[in-house]
């Protein structure tokens, strides 16, 4: 609640792989960027030419009211109003032909920028349920939201406005160069010469800037993150009357993003002020110079030299015209180290390596495809699934190993009951079953194929485990069930949870199927949010189930509903049950005890009750005496 | 709770007026309440504009006295020359002072109404009861702190710039009106078109607005769902579905970005091109008045130079118009939060002095779900349409009091028989919607937040485990010395399992205690609880995901050693349940017997089967779960031994648990022998394994000292002769005699 933000964001980026890119140059990072979404560039030389054009519309109207003033009103005795009226008219074509180039080309940047950014956002989100610093819970949910959400946002703000006025300004320089080296060429020399070492010093405030504003980014992950656990911790806080503590520690967080913005203000300003003077600077010398050469005081008669008072005068004008785009310009560079800061972050999503990866073809978060099938991919086989289990091993990446080299074989259709007790490796050893995870060495293999090889789309509709807190989405029952099977009808619904004895429950429910269950399920009982997990994994019909036995006591109607609907599940099914009640054990086929991370015992329920001294047959025993003696 | 915020802000959707006035409004309100750097800002803009103004002063007379007379003359002065040049360099440099100031005092004041802002929301998501929250998606709320604010005050940004155009304008039109009246009327034209095209602007821009804002609310509520629930997701293959989903809003937001791309697309070349059409009109016709004498070519000059000066001001003011919409839509979903009424509410009295007396007289409770009250999108699912109510108590009386025998009181009930409404009424987190419930005597709405909180703590079965270390997860901030708080981890039994965590007490525990078991983690909630000593303690099945015998452990510890407080326990367990000195049995709301555990045993029948069900489920579970200690997530070492003098069937672990034990674990176990004998009797009455179950001797294998590979094994499993090497958690010499 209270951990420093820089140390948990330190965490937190190492997490996702963006540490390393800290120190990678803006460029670089928008190339990556470009990279993955090659959409935003498409079509670019359109953009770029209708920016042109638009850009013409600056110079329309000065250059149209010189020639006006000059040839229309100064030069004839009375005020050629035809001309007048002629050249304004063309003037104002033209300014609408500009600004209708500049409408056209904001809908292309609008229209690229949000439709790329959308790609971008939606293979981070994609590529996010593939890491496992999701269910391992080492980035902050609020944290990782804000990578597709205010992140992302930050980019497309940019990108729909800043990129172009950046390539427009450019093109504005260019022109107002070339404008200028017509006029004179040792004076466009002289403002370059004046602005040169503004430009240099604004590659390293530019670096500056990005690197605050990356800490304002990361600092808006943390400050959501803690948000979103205040939210979630409601009641708690207030059971506490913590409301204060919690609060001043999300107004710690709150301020932090502000305190790093405000420090982007600095190196900011420092840009500003420079651009300013520089525009002062070379007004100045220009005069200055101009005055000089046009004079020949300098005793130099320069080719291009040949100024007139009127001339220098212009000039001052047209330094205006460079300037103007260099002010912003700088502006619109210090504005995307803003979204630099941001695409990094969602970059650094992408850039992690999935965990886990489907070999039928795991989707590549750089260019949102499935890549080929891993060679010897295969499909599970139609029909029965035998498992077969060799020396299977797991460590933490940091830690000890905790399974041992597990061996066993699991018969289709057959009831298995893991037994051991917490911390036994019963969890670990379900979640490599499912391959929510992989192991550290050993095989598995289900229906004769390599777990590591099949399909998710084989697997997942085979396989599926069923955990013990049945998290449910904010929707209705109905939507939590068509988890299980999306193209599932009502119909189909109504039947499942028939089979499974569980008709009249939903019929209890307020709405029937159509009843909502809450933020995570809350508005159900733990007891149903589980019924509605089995029913959900049964319209799933996998042909194997890995069940962990809820811990949590129910009543004993709910109870009954529960039993029935489990035994309604396993029907027809391999399942393999981490078993926390002693009777669901005993209706197993076999029963596998873990003890530290290696299987101890394993065999019927009859053959372990006689294995002398065995820690099933110790169990079973006083569970028998306690049973008799009520 | 439907607030005439909610209607506005459905009114707005449907018939979008005009957002100048309200964008308006809300601006000039943040930039009072950040008027010091507001007003810094503005002055920095208005001298921007008039060092603009000067400059082309400072240029034409630079023209004049300088540049004309050195080429008129050939030969120029110097000295004048290089004057000329600084003069032209010092208002430049005024003028960068003056832009930095602006820049940085308007950035200042938008960054501190973010905090400002974001500072108030929290303040609401604090304050707000509790039911509130059930009703609003976290996703939702977070992106109004972030999202909502932003939009809200983006255009505070170039406001004081937009602002100082009026100062332009004002003086722009002095001039202008002096030259002459004709070329006035281009610039009344220019500001009423300008009006014009912001009215249009606003017209297509709000409905636009507002759906971009909810939209994004919901892309971040989709990602904090999915997020939230990635095992599901994940073990289901249905990345998918998820998929969908989010596509679904991302690609809403990208067309409503795409929409208003459209129409800022036009608006920003049109409000651009306006200057320019002015200085063309004004070229045309000033020609015009030239000719007919009421005009010179230098006044012309002067009133063009004008308008190009104004262009980038004006530019500024359509800037600050093209984002109003967002402002009043972001501000307009902000407002929606912090009008917010609805408040937990306390009372004056502090609490007397008392043993701990609760009690509830006709208490009824009715939960209200009204969809109008679920604020900030999300209003357009049918299934948020259902007014839900449902009563969850009625006519409940209680009564706890210590002095009359009563210490603890279980509430049992089966699932949906309002227990944990009744643990929420209690925790005053809740207000009865009938009814009085009094804590020695005082109505708990009378009581201040202070007393409540310090003297009143609830244990929920979903612990809650701060992002934080566990020492900041028991104190939460509040001065709680080192005695109190290891005293509180001991009797919560999660002394042992904390100072086996990396850095013991400073341990972060990660986000949820994301790295705790599920019995971990309510054993760190417990211990938060205990160590306020509180007068009444609230446990609504706290412990439900810890072994049996840790639970019995826990709560003989409570029973012995917060000898001045009250529990009141939520209870499933026959054994948990035997330890209070009365028991109430709810059912569908009501009090359906009231007694000690034994007279409803033999009175009621629907009692006896709910707690003997119960029993079934936990003893088999104790077998399962708590086979010994372990060293990171099982229940503390003393206790299993204390487990075991309670209940002989853990004699298992005995013969299985070997090198598992640490002397002096046992040996610190001994101060659990002080306890009371009665309580310890209490406690073999809930187990009638304690007179019938095997004890160590009796058991069939207490010699053997591992477990051979039986008849059962399948040839291929690879079982160890011996059991692994102890675990560097668990570094104590094997000794299976220790305990005995």
């Amino acid at each position: 609640m209270t951990a420093a933000p820089a140390a948990r964001d330190a965490g937190a980026s190492s997490a996702l792989g963006s540490e390393s890119t800290t120190d990678e140059s803006a460029l670089h990072t928008i190339r990556r960027g470009l990279s993955l979404t090659p959409e935003l560039l498409r079509g670019l030389w359109i953009t770029l030419l209708l920016a042109v054009v638009a850009t013409g519309g600056k110079v329309v109207v000065p250059i149209a009211v010189q020639s006006i003033l000059d040839r229309g009103i100064i030069a004839p005795e009375q005020p050629d109003l035809g001309f007048v009226a002629g050249a304004a008219g063309l003037a104002a074509v033209v300014l609408l032909l500009t600004a209708t180039c500049n409408v056209l080309m904001n809908r292309r940047l609008f229209r690229l920028a949000e439709t790329s950014l959308a790609t971008l956002r939606k293979r981070a989100f994609r590529h996010i349920h593939d890491l496992s610093l999701l269910t391992q819970g080492t980035e902050q949910r609020g944290a990782l939201v804000s990578r597709v959400t205010s992140d992302v946002d930050t980019v497309s703000q940019f990108m729909s406005f800043g990129g172009i006025m950046l390539v427009v300004m450019s093109m504005q320089l260019v022109l107002a160069t070339a404008v200028m080296a017509f006029y004179s060429w040792p004076l466009a020399l002289v403002v370059w010469i004046c602005y040169l070492p503004i430009l240099l010093i604004m590659g390293s405030l530019q670096k500056r800037i990005r690197a605050r504003f990356q800490t304002v980014r990361a600092n808006v992950g943390t400050m959501l993150g803690s948000v979103s656990e205040s939210l979630v911790g409601a009641a708690t806080v207030r059971a506490y009357g913590v409301e204060n503590r919690t609060r001043s520690g999300q107004f710690g967080r709150v301020r932090d993003v502000r305190d790093a913005q405000f420090s982007v203000l600095r190196p900011q300003s420092a840009s500003f002020f420079l651009s300013e003077t520089a525009d002062g600077l070379a007004t100045a010398i220009v005069v200055v110079i101009g005055i000089l050469l046009g004079t020949q005081t300098l005793g130099v008669n320069l080719p291009g030299a040949d100024l007139t008072a009127g001339g220098v005068i212009a000039f001052v004008f047209l330094v205006s015209l460079f300037s103007q785009p260099v002010r912003m310009g700088i502006e619109m560079l210090s504005e995307a180290q803003n979204a630099v800061a941001g695409w990094r972050r969602v970059l650094g999503v992408l850039d992690t390596p999935a965990d886990v990866s489907d070999p039928g073809g795991a989707m590549d978060p750089r260019t949102g495809k499935r890549l080929d099938p891993r060679p010897g991919a295969t499909a599970l086989p139609e029909g029965l699934l035998d498992i077969e289990i060799r020396d299977l091993r797991y460590s933490y990446p940091t830690g000890p190993e905790v399974l041992h080299g597990i061996s066993v074989d699991i018969p289709a259709r057959s009831r298995i009951a893991i037994v051991g007790e917490t911390g036994s490796g019963k969890t670990t050893f379900a979640k490599l079953l499912t391959r929510m995870m992989d192991p550290a060495s050993g095989e598995l293999l289900i229906g004769e194929v390599p777990l590591h090889l099949i399909p998710y789309s084989s697997l997942r509709s085979r396989v599926i485990m069923v955990p013990q807190e049945g998290f449910l989405f904010d929707t209705t029952v109905a939507g939590n069930l068509a988890y299980g099977r999306p193209d599932a009808t009502g119909e189909d619904m109504r039947r499942a949870l028939d089979e499974l004895g569980l008709g009249s429950w939903a019929d209890e429910l307020p709405a029937g199927l159509d009843t909502p269950v809450g933020q995570r399920g809350e508005s159900l009982s733990a007891g149903e949010r589980q019924l509605v997990a089995l029913a959900r994994a049964y319209l799933a019909d996998p042909d194997v189930i890995v069940l962990d036995e809820a811990t949590s006591a129910v009543d004993p109607a709910a109870d009954v509903r529960l039993q029935q609907a489990i035994d309604g599940l396993a029907r027809g099914r391999t399942t393999i049950t981490i078993a926390h009640r002693l009777s669901t054990a005993e209706r197993a086929d076999r029963i596998m005890v873990l003890d530290h991370g290696d299987l101890v015992e394993a065999g019927t329920h009859a053959e372990l009750v006689e294995l002398e001294g065995g820690i099933y047959a110790g169990l079973h025993e006083s569970w028998v005496a306690h049973r008799s003696s009520r | 709770m439907t607030t005439p915020a909610t209607r506005a802000a459905a009114n707005l959707e449907r018939d979008h007026p005009a957002v100048l006035v309200p964008g308006l409004k809300r601006l000039l309100k943040g930039s009072w309440e950040q008027r010091t750097w507001f007003s810094l800002a503005v002055l920095g803009a208005v001298a921007f504009a008039l060092l603009q103004i000067a400059t082309s002063a400072i240029i034409g007379r630079v023209t004049e006295d300088v540049v004309v007379p050195s080429f008129a003359t050939g030969e120029p002065e110097l000295g004048v020359v290089i004057a000329g040049g600084l003069a032209i360099l010092g208002i430049a440099v005024a003028r960068a002072v003056t832009v930095m100031a602006r820049r940085i005092f308007a950035a200042a004041a938008q960054f501190d109404l973010f905090r400002l802002y974001r500072e108030r929301l929290t303040t609401v998501y604090a304050k707000v009861p509790l039911l509130w929250h059930r009703r609003q998606s976290t996703g939702t709320l977070l992106s109004s702190v972030y999202s909502d604010v932003e939009a809200t005050f983006f255009a505070m940004a170039p406001f004081p710039f937009a602002l100082s155009t009026i100062v332009m304008l004002v003086y722009a039109t002095i001039v202008v009106a002096r030259i002459d009246p004709v070329i006035l009327l281009i610039m009344v034209a220019l500001i009423v078109l300008l009006i014009v095209l912001n009215v249009l602007l606003q017209r297509f821009a709000t409905p636009i607005a507002v759906r971009s804002q909810q939209l994004r609310a919901e892309v971040a509520e989709i990602a904090h769902e999915s997020f939230d629930g990635a095992n599901v997701v994940k073990s289901l293959g249905r990345e998918d579905i998820e998929v969908r989903r989010f596509d679904t809003a991302a690609d809403s937001l990208r067309t409503t970005g795409i929409r208003m791309g459209y129409v800022r697309g036009w608006f920003d070349p049109a409000i651009d091109a306006l200057p320019n059409l002015g200085i063309l009109a004004v070229a045309v016709l000033g020609a015009w008045r030239i000719g007919e004498g009421h005009l010179t070519t230098g006044q012309l000059v002067e009133v063009s130079y004008l308008f190009t000066l104004m262009s980038l001001p004006i530019r500024s003011f359509g800037w600050v118009l093209g984002d109003l919409s967002r402002t009043v839509v972001g501000g307009g979903r902000v407002q929606q939060i912090l009008d917010v009424t609805e408040q937990r509410t306390y009372g004056p009295d502090p609490l007397p002095e008392g043993p701990g007396v609760l009690a509830f007289d006709d208490v009824a409770f009715v939960y209200r779900d009204d969809p109008s009250q679920v604020i900030l999108g999300r209003g357009s699912r049918s299934e948020d349409q259902i007014l839900r109510t449902s009563a969850a108590l009625h006519d409940v009386s209680l009564h706890a009091d210590p002095d009359a025998g009563t210490r603890v009181l279980a509430i049992v009930g089966a699932t949906g028989s309002g227990k944990s409404t009744l643990a929420l009424l209690a925790a005053g987190l809740i207000e009865p919607s009938a009814g009085r419930i009094r804590l020695d005597g005082a109505d708990l709405h009378s009581l201040t937040v202070d007393a409540l909180t310090e003297d009143v703590a609830l244990v929920l079965q979903q612990a809650f485990v701060f992002d934080a270390t566990v020492r900041e997860n028991v104190t939460l901030g509040e001065d709680i010395d080192e005695t109190t708080l290891r005293w509180a981890l001991r009797v919560a039994q999660a002394e042992s399992f904390v100072d086996n965590l990396p850095d013991g007490l400073e341990t972060e525990l990660g986000e949820r205690g994301g790295s705790l078991s599920g019995g971990q983690r309510q054993r760190i909630a417990l211990a938060r609880a205990l160590a306020r000593r509180p007068r009444l303690l609230i446990l609504d099945d706290a412990t439900s995901a810890c072994d049996p015998s840790v639970e019995l452990a826990i709560l003989d510890g409570i029973r012995r050693e917060m000898t001045t407080s009250t529990l009141l326990l939520i209870a499933y367990r026959k054994s948990t349940i035997s330890l209070a000195d009365q028991v109430v049995f709810l059912d569908h709301g009501r009090v359906a017997a009231a007694g000690t555990h034994e007279d409803l045993r033999s009175d009621s029948e629907g009692y006896r089967a709910l707690v003997d069900a119960y029993d079934e489920a936990a003893i088999s579970h104790n077998l399962l779960e708590s086979a010994g200690p372990q060293p990171s997530d099982g229940p503390d070492p003393s206790i299993a031994v204390d487990a075991q003098r309670a209940r002989t069937v853990t004699d298992a672990v005995e013969r299985h648990g070997e090198g598992r034990y640490r002397r002096e674990d046992v040996t610190a176990d001994s101060e659990c022998d002080s306890e009371p004998p009665a309580t310890t009797g209490a406690l073999f009455t809930v187990d009638p394994l304690a007179e019938t179950g095997g004890t160590a001797e009796s058991g069939p294998s207490a010699d053997d000292p591992a477990p051979s590979a039986g008849p059962a094994l399948p040839a291929d499993l690879a079982l160890p002769a011996e059991e692994p090497a102890p675990s560097a958690d668990d570094p104590a010499p094997i000794d299976e005699e220790a305990g005995r």
